[in-house]
């Protein structure tokens, strides 16, 4: 019976030891909303395109494309849509047969390429009357992506080693910390951050929660424990250790159980240029006529700062242009043409380095290079007389130095960047500060360290920004924009006394306000009469995040911001001397006034209300 | 010889001229009346001469020294009547002896009197001593001087002792507003802000409802325009020998230079003089005013009397006391510097014989004929023709409890007495009268008669007087409201509201003006949020309407009173009213210390101050000239 019994144990240890592994044997759906493509990609022309990327993770065996998709309806049956794995055609149909459904499924073939990751490009091939120049003037064609696209992955077993953990098609991560533990509930925010740094290239969907759920993966802040170890597809981490899941440290953890793991190195003088394809921009070849355009994004958040002296240095190759027929490079910055020129006729490399003007600077630049060709009427018999164009991306980004000091909340989430303090005042604000996190790593990933401190009232030094989540009543030194403890307030616009904001005292709201404590710029996140308004926090998203031009945003229903400051005043109710001073002599006012009606009552009935009065 | 042995004697004795007895026969034959009281009461001969006369026709003895009669008279007769019936069938018991009872009178061989002398104190016989009128009123006032004053001062607080304001505060009342104080401090304490809001709200809505009401009497007492209350054909066709004795009361206080403007005066009133019983009320100790009052030598219609010197000396005290030696069957005070139009008091006998027997009193309207001495005159003009132009007319047509004016109120003797008098505890006892008639169910009217008094033309003198009135409005709401259930059944709930917007109202106004207009010019200056705070939306919208609306309807309707009087040089003056309100406000809070510590202080109005003098009376024009 004994000998039984412990075979038992044996098989159930067994069992419990390899189910999870047979799990992630299984399939994984990844979703185009998963890729960042949230809405429909429409892209327009005879030749639309649009390219995914996925990662070459060891455990990938096969990988299948479902494609929802319109294509332009005036578009010719007999127009074509091909499917590109490493830029090799893979696959191919006819618009006609697309329209049946509007649905294709197509099963990719890895053998066709070793990159990492795998570029996986939809491309059609459309025309109207087989006059390329004429279709393409009617700007009729386009196709367009749905959202409900989506890839399915069939992985082999799951390595066991906690590099692996984070090479995962499964999208969903519990976070899991022991209820009433200060120190795993603070360090489990940083996780979110850490995880989407680690896995950029889809949206993780993490959950804080107090117990393992349905989750595929699940990570389990543990103090006390090994300092990382994982099994199947649970990884447990000491708190200590989280600020070392990162990407370079990571990387290296080829076992299932590792301790004494630290952070690289911190970076080195931050760079000062920054070019395309470090912006994950690649080299961008186009073909067309007449005005070509090159969208060049500069986000605050990527290089950690609004640039100062912001200079663009350009590479741009293109075709000899025909006899007859001229060409022009522009170079527009925020819808302001900056810089153009007459592009050379033998065709060659042109290089130029504009200086964009600090006016037109801001948290997000959006500069264009637009290559002009115009061909004359009659050219486009025969062939489609087009100029190529590749921006190259070695084209580069130039500045003497960022501007760190955010202005509102938007500029705060863009800039923010290397060392970051988190400073929580109590475990109220946690799932508040870990949802906060996890957005952010969706809009931001430049954070290098992040250390998690309970909050005692101000903002330590030594770091370039501080997140602070507190009570508003401790946050009276930070000197924020509104003191979220005052009994009530009001927003005011001072031009014309509007109220633009007037609080209640029937409702909690959440604030989130920019200010610079101790000269650190602090984002704080607090609560305007009662905790219930940390439930608006903790619904916040990136995007929400992103669209707050106001250095004051309240969340309630929905957010607002306001630019409180020298644009718009805040006023509070019990700010003013009045308040104040009843504020402590209302009992001694109370009292004298309770002793004076007695006063007066009793003179009265003495004297004023006998028989004898007279 | 005229037939009459009385004109007779005196014409030979040289004091009449035969015309003076022939326009004194046709007055009686006009009028009525006593030849000898009409020779006096024209001042065609002393009270002495005709009394000397009357003695020595009809053969009795003249009583000149009278500490001698004092002295000798049987005391035990005296305590057998009441002043009341001395002063009613006018002879007083001097002595009696074997069933003759001597009684000295100033009207021998009155036949009521003799009756009822003979049946009081059993008497066989009357024998008769002489003695003049103002004598035997100076002898009944000595002898009974004490139930005199006593009834004059107690009278009213004897007849209802909660319709007098001789205790300021009852208990009950203490309680309840020491207890609605006390809520008030605890609330303030715990939500200062509310307890504010509260108070100012409340402030609000009540200042419109005044506003609204004040516009509303002023409509209703606009139609007094159109539709005059007694027309002149009405005051044509009374005959004087239907006219009955009519009591002048005009108390006095250390005014001496305004005696011969009063005689001039009421002189004037067309009324026949022998039917005027004109009692100049002094007091004890003003002996100044007595010994001008004298040497005026007044017609012999005209009675001193001497108001004993006791608390409260008050206006409403003297009243009360000439009261009780009133001959008249109507009466009527007048300030001594008043000029009543001449037809004012045959306007009082119309306007009571075609009303309905309930009428207690008439008001006559009141104004001023130094209007344009100064600011004050001015804004006092202002003030009183648009409250005697439209309010009081307003609260008669809407049959609303009138708030007597000082003067110039025609009373029936009778119900008057009745009513038990002034309150001589109140320092508005006008105006507390007529909230008492309408609470014992008279009514009080309104005639379109004019008297011009002097306005009151120094700052100090005019807070004083002002303080008074506000200070009787106080006692006058807190005896009212000593029973609000009782109040509101007897005169039911359209005037439970107009006294308590009228009588209540106008110190609650004057007192709250100040720190809302402070309250005003502070943000005006600082925008301080902490006043935005104290008037959330609502609030602030009623505040906002008053302050617009309302000081422009409180102008306005002092600017259409300039029209009915045609005075527009006072015009540009209405809109400084804001400014006079304010001195209203100094006034009632000197009122509101001075209910607590001198209630029944009687802040004295000194008259004959201004530089203008009346010309003429009774014109309705302007009638001074500098």
């Amino acid at each position: 019976m004994k000998r039984f019994g412990r075979r038992l144990v044996a098989l159930l240890l067994l069992t419990a030891a390899f189910a999870p592994a047979a799990a992630a044997a299984a399939q994984s759906v990844v979703g185009f909303e998963s890729l960042g493509y949230p809405d429909d990609i429409a892209s327009p022309g005879v030749y639309p395109a649009a390219t995914f990327y996925l990662p070459r993770y060891r455990s990938l065996r096969s990988l299948a494309l479902d494609l929802d998709l319109d294509v332009a309806p005036l578009a010719d049956p007999r127009s074509s849509v091909a499917v590109t794995v490493g830029g090799q055609p893979v696959w191919e149909t006819s618009v006609a047969a697309i329209r049946k459904h509007n649905h294709v499924h197509i099963a990719l073939p890895l053998a066709s390429t070793i990159a990492d990751p795998l570029a996986i490009g939809v491309r059609g091939h459309l025309f109207i009357t087989g006059d390329v120049c004429s279709d393409l003037a009617s700007q009729s064609l386009f196709m367009t992506i749905h959202p409900t696209s989506h890839f399915t992955v069939q992985t082999s077993d799951d390595p066991t080693d906690i590099r692996s953990f984070f090479r995962s098609y499964e999208n969903h991560v519990d976070v899991v910390t022991p209820s009433g533990n200060d120190e795993a509930s603070r360090a489990a925010i940083a996780l979110p951050y850490r995880v989407r740094q680690l896995e950029p290239w889809h949206d993780v969907q993490l959950a804080l929660v107090g117990a393992a759920g349905s989750a595929t993966r699940t990570i389990v802040v543990r103090p006390g424990s090994a300092a990382l170890e994982r099994t199947a597809n649970v990884l447990t981490v000491a708190p200590q250790q989280v600020a070392a899941l990162r990407a370079e440290s990571t990387a290296l953890l080829f076992d299932a159980r590792a301790s004494g793991v630290t952070a690289g190195a911190a970076a080195g003088a931050p760079s000062q240029r920054v070019a395309l394809s470090e912006l994950g921009i690649p080299n961008d070849t186009r073909t067309g006529v007449g005005d070509i355009p090159f969208e060049v994004p500069l986000s605050s958040n990527r290089i950690g700062g609004i640039p100062k002296d912001l200079h663009f240095h350009l590479g741009f190759t293109h075709t000899p242009l025909l006899e007859h027929t001229t060409g022009m490079l522009q170079i527009q910055a925020n819808g302001t043409l900056i810089a153009a020129r007459e592009l050379s006729q033998s065709g060659t490399t042109e290089e130029m380095d504009v200086a964009v003007p600090s006016r037109l600077v801001g948290t997000e630049n959006d500069l264009r290079v637009v290559a002009s060709y115009y061909v004359g009427p009659g050219s486009c018999s025969g062939s489609l007389p087009a100029l190529t164009g590749t921006l190259s991306n070695a084209s580069y980004f130039s500045w003497s130095g960022l501007d760190r000091q955010p202005n509102d909340v938007s500029d705060f989430v863009k800039i923010l960047s290397g060392n970051v303090a988190i400073l929580v005042s109590d475990e109220r604000f946690t799932h508040a500060a870990f949802r906060f996190m996890d957005e952010l790593g969706r809009v931001n990933k430049r954070v290098r360290d992040i250390t998690v401190q309970k909050f005692d009232g101000s903002v330590p030094s030594g770091y370039d920004f501080a997140l602070v989540f507190a009570p508003p009543e401790s946050l009276a030194r930070l000197g924020l924009p509104v003191h979220a403890d005052a009994a009530t307030f009001r927003i005011v616009n001072p031009l014309d006394q509007r109220n633009l904001f007037v609080s209640t005292q029937n409702r909690s709201i959440g604030i989130v306000q920019v200010g610079a404590a101790s000269g650190t710029p602090t984002l704080a996140f607090t609560y305007f009469h009662g905790a219930d308004g940390l439930a608006g926090l903790e619904r916040l998203s990136g995007a929400d995040l992103l669209r707050q031009v106001g250095n004051v945003a309240f969340v309630a229903d929905d957010i607002t911001s306001y630019e409180v400051g020298p644009k718009l005043h805040v006023v509070y109710e019990g700010d003013d001397l009045a308040t104040k001073v009843w504020f402590w002599a209302r009992i001694p006012i109370g009292l004298a006034l309770l002793g004076a009606i007695v006063f007066v009552v009793m003179f009265a009935s003495r004297r004023l209300t006998g028989r004898n009065a007279a | 010889m005229t037939g009459d042995p009385l004109a007779d004697h005196l014409i030979a004795a040289g004091a009449l001229a035969p015309d003076d007895v022939a326009a004194a026969r046709e007055i009686q034959r006009v009028s009525g009346g006593d030849l000898g009281w009409i020779f006096a009461s024209m001042g065609l001969v002393t009270r002495r001469t005709l009394y000397t006369s009357v003695a020595e026709v009809f053969g009795l003895p003249l009583v000149e020294d009278l500490e001698r009669m004092r002295r000798n008279v049987d005391l035990a007769l005296i305590f057998e009547m009441t002043y009341e019936e001395v002063i009613a069938y006018e002879f007083l018991p001097f002595s009696m002896e074997d069933g003759v009872l001597v009684i000295a009178t100033c009207r021998p061989k009155r036949a009521d009197a003799q009756a009822f002398a003979r049946d009081r104190f059993k008497a066989t016989a009357i024998a008769e001593l002489l003695v003049s009128d103002l004598d035997l009123t100076l002898i009944a006032s000595r002898t009974y001087r004490d139930a005199l004053i006593d009834d004059a001062v107690m009278g009213n607080d004897n007849r209802n002792p909660e319709q007098s304001a001789r205790r300021v505060f009852t208990q009950r009342q203490l309680y309840v507003l020491g207890g609605i104080a006390a809520l008030g401090v605890l609330w303030f304490f715990f939500d200062a802000r509310a307890v504010l809001i509260a108070a100012i709200a409340f402030l609000q809505v009540f200042y419109l409802i005044s506003i609204a009401f004040k516009v509303a009497l002023s409509i209703a007492g606009a139609e007094n325009e159109i539709r005059k209350p007694i027309e002149a054909h009405e005051i044509a066709a009374l005959r004087d020998v239907d006219l009955p004795p009519y009591t002048v009361l005009v108390p006095v206080y250390k005014e001496p230079e305004v005696v011969h403007h009063l005689i001039a005066g009421l002189k004037k009133i067309d009324y026949p003089q022998h039917l005027l019983d004109v009692m100049l009320l002094l007091e004890e100790d003003d002996v100044m005013t007595l010994e001008a009052a004298k040497a005026a030598r007044p017609p012999a219609n005209w009675r001193f009397i001497v108001v004993p010197n006791r608390q409260p000396r008050t206006k409403p005290k003297a009243c009360n006391y000439g009261l009780k030696f009133a001959r008249g069957e109507y009466l009527v005070i007048y300030d001594a510097e008043d000029i009543p139009e001449p037809t004012q008091l045959k306007m009082a006998i119309v306007a009571f014989r075609k009303s309905p027997s309930n009428y207690v009193c008439f008001q006559a309207a009141l104004n001023y004929f130094n209007a344009e001495e100064n600011f004050l005159t001015r804004m006092f003009t202002l003030e009183y023709s648009y409250w005697f132009d439209y309010l009081i007319p307003g609260l008669d047509r809407l049959r609303l409890p009138i708030p007597l004016g000082g003067t110039s109120n025609h009373f029936d003797v009778a119900k008057l007495r009745k009513l038990g008098g002034w309150d001589p505890f109140n320092t508005t006892e006008d105006a507390d009268l007529g909230i008492r008639a309408s609470a014992e169910d008279y009514r009080v009217g309104f005639i379109n008669s004019t008297t011009f008094e002097e306005a009151n033309n120094e700052l100090k003198n005019w807070v004083r007087q002002r303080s008074r009135w506000v200070k009787g409005y106080m006692q006058t709401f807190l005896v009212y409201w000593r029973s609000p259930v009782r109040l509101i059944r007897t005169i039911g709930w359209k005037n439970f509201f107009a006294f308590n917007l009228f009588i209540g109202g106008t110190p609650l106004t004057f007192l709250a003006a100040p720190p809302l207009y402070f309250i005003f010019f502070f943000w005006f200056v600082t925008r301080s949020r902490s006043v935005e705070l104290l008037f959330p939306d609502v609030v602030l919208y009623l505040a906002l309407l008053n302050l617009l609306i309302g000081n422009f309807l409180g102008i306005y309707l002092n600017m259409i009173a300039v029209y009915h009087r045609k005075t527009y040089s006072l015009l540009p003056f209405a809109l400084l009213n804001p400014f006079y309100w304010l001195l209203h406000s100094i006034a009632a809070y000197k009122a509101l210390w001075q209910l607590f510590t001198r209630p029944f202080y009687w802040e004295k109005t000194n008259h004959g101050i201004s530089k203008f003098r009346p010309e003429s009376q009774g014109s309705g024009e302007k009638v001074a000239s500098t």
